[in-house]
């Protein structure tokens, strides 16, 4: 079946009737195109282009003429079968309007650029400058979000952040650390506990001390001024470690009843759906409490193809005061501990060589006595008091 | 003192002068024929008086053209621009007013 597709035709007619060359001159007069004109007895042939079909007729029939069509040069059957069904032009146009339009928004993050430990914290950071999937991402949006990612230099040296159609790729290289030491200060080293000197490891100052040497507890390691041959003093800032072995006892009481903040295992959860730039709740929306708060952005596929959709969980674990009672060995077990954390806190990367544990039961609470001998860098900055 | 001859002045060469002239009474007038890869154009044709593949006869404004030949026909005709094809064995002009006949 021919479809009625005139304007992009070419046709071949006949007209017949007496004088038909006056059909020529009306027709030269409306501007109309003729071609291949061969004239025969009364009549002629010629071809015009479809869009003038109409003319073309009108023209034959005021004249009386009689108009034949002789033959039809369309598009191609192709193009005449997509003119007859307009719905795939127009599909083919929304998809492309659509593709152009959905591209400014956020379809989907790629973290797989980043170690999987660096993957939460670089999602809340995103999300705390308004980026997550459904977004429409713009330049200032993404120039925020790095200027973020770069101020939490003590996880991200460098941050990319490319948006390109619909897909915004993270890439990042993990802070390195370099340490630019301060200038020395002129301060001698005193010990810090007593003990036997095993290692002297002066970086800068004069050491007073041995390996060997026993030393008292706020007795001079490293002096920063030195005398030299004209006893003239001669001054150097001071730093290094002394490590010592030292034997020192702490004691720590745990209590058989405590009251802390425990969690009572209910939680509630609000989530959000970010669709088109609104906010739309999802399910139940109720009131969280109080308590430990964790957010997550669960972004929505249909398969492997990602939507530019959010959904935003909000879970509240509730916390309640809980009266705790320990039973004697763990209130021991409890007070030996801290008892370690006091020794670490004094001295930092201890190494514990032997300890010797006293515990004792009271009424309120288990005691313990730990003496230690470990060693450690002893050396500090603070002076001994003076005597009196 | 020797006397300068007077300079002579040279007549213009005939063609340039015959360019420079005065043209002929109703040369703007004359139909205008073109011969373009084989085919016949013009732009002054204001009606095809008789197309027939022997014979085609045009009113170019103040004369009647009439080709002569075998095949003939017209390859284009949009307003005045005419566009002919064909063997062509002869073509008289005809003024249209006076009968005054012309062959070629």
């Amino acid at each position: 079946m021919k479809h009625e597709v005139w304007a992009a035709d070419w046709l071949r007619f006949r007209v017949a009737g007496r004088a038909p060359q006056q059909f020529l001159s009306r027709a030269a007069a409306q501007g109309l195109r003729l071609r291949r004109l061969q004239g025969q007895k009364d009549a002629f042939t010629a071809s015009a282009a479809g869009v003038d079909y109409a003319k073309l007729r009108r023209l034959a029939r005021e004249g009386g003429w009689t108009f034949t069509l002789l033959r039809r040069h369309g598009p191609g059957r192709w193009l005449e079968a997509l003119w007859a069904r307009p719905g795939i032009v127009a599909g083919a146009a929304v998809f492309a309007a659509l593709l152009h339009l959905g591209g400014g928004f956020l379809w989907s993050i790629d973290f797989s650029a980043l170690p999987p430990g660096l993957q939460p914290s670089m999602r809340a950071l995103l999300a705390e400058n308004g980026i997550w999937e459904g977004v429409r991402v713009e330049e200032p949006l993404l120039d925020r979000a790095r200027q973020a990612a770069l101020a939490q230099s003590d996880q991200f040296g460098w941050v990319s952040l490319n948006f390109t159609g619909g897909c915004l790729t993270v890439e990042m290289t993990q802070a390195s650390r370099q340490t630019v030491q301060p200038d020395a200060p002129e301060a001698p080293l005193y010990a810090r506990a007593g003990g036997e000197i095993l290692a002297v490891e002066p970086q800068s100052g004069f050491a007073v001390v041995t390996p060997g040497q026993q030393v008292a507890q706020g007795q001079l390691l490293v002096d920063a001024v030195r005398l030299d041959r004209d006893g003239d003093p001669v001054r150097q800032g001071v730093r290094g470690r002394i490590v010592a072995r030292v034997e020192k006892t702490y004691t720590a009481l745990q209590p058989y009843q405590s009251t802390v903040s425990c969690f009572t295992g209910q939680s509630a959860v609000r989530q959000q759906l970010f669709l088109a730039g609104r906010w739309f709740p999802a399910g139940d929306a109720p009131v969280l409490p109080e308590g430990e708060r964790m957010v997550e952005w669960l972004p929505l596929r249909v398969g492997r193809l990602c939507l530019p959709v959010c959904l935003r969980r909000e879970t509240v674990w509730t916390q309640a005061e809980q009266e705790l009672r320990y039973s004697r060995q763990q209130a021991q077990a409890l007070a030996r501990r801290s008892c370690r954390a006091q020794l670490l806190a004094e001295f930092p990367g201890a190494v514990i060589e032997a300890e010797r544990c006293v515990q004792s039961g009271e009424a309120d609470g288990a005691r313990c006595t730990v003496t230690y001998r470990f060693c450690a860098d002893i050396a500090g900055t603070e002076a001994p008091a003076p005597q009196t | 003192m020797k006397q300068r001859r007077p300079k002579r002045r040279r007549a213009a060469p005939l063609a340039l002068r015959g360019m420079l002239a005065k043209p002929p009474d109703g040369f703007y007038r004359l139909p205008e024929f073109s011969l373009r890869g084989g085919c016949l154009a013009t732009d002054g044709c204001r009606r095809v008086l008789d197309l027939t593949p022997e014979k085609i006869c045009l009113d170019m404004g103040g004369f009647l053209v009439t080709l002569y030949g075998t095949s003939l026909r017209i390859e284009s005709l949009c307003g005045k621009r005419l566009l002919l094809a064909g063997r062509f064995t002869g073509i008289t002009f005809q003024e249209k007013w006076k009968g005054t006949r012309h062959e070629a």
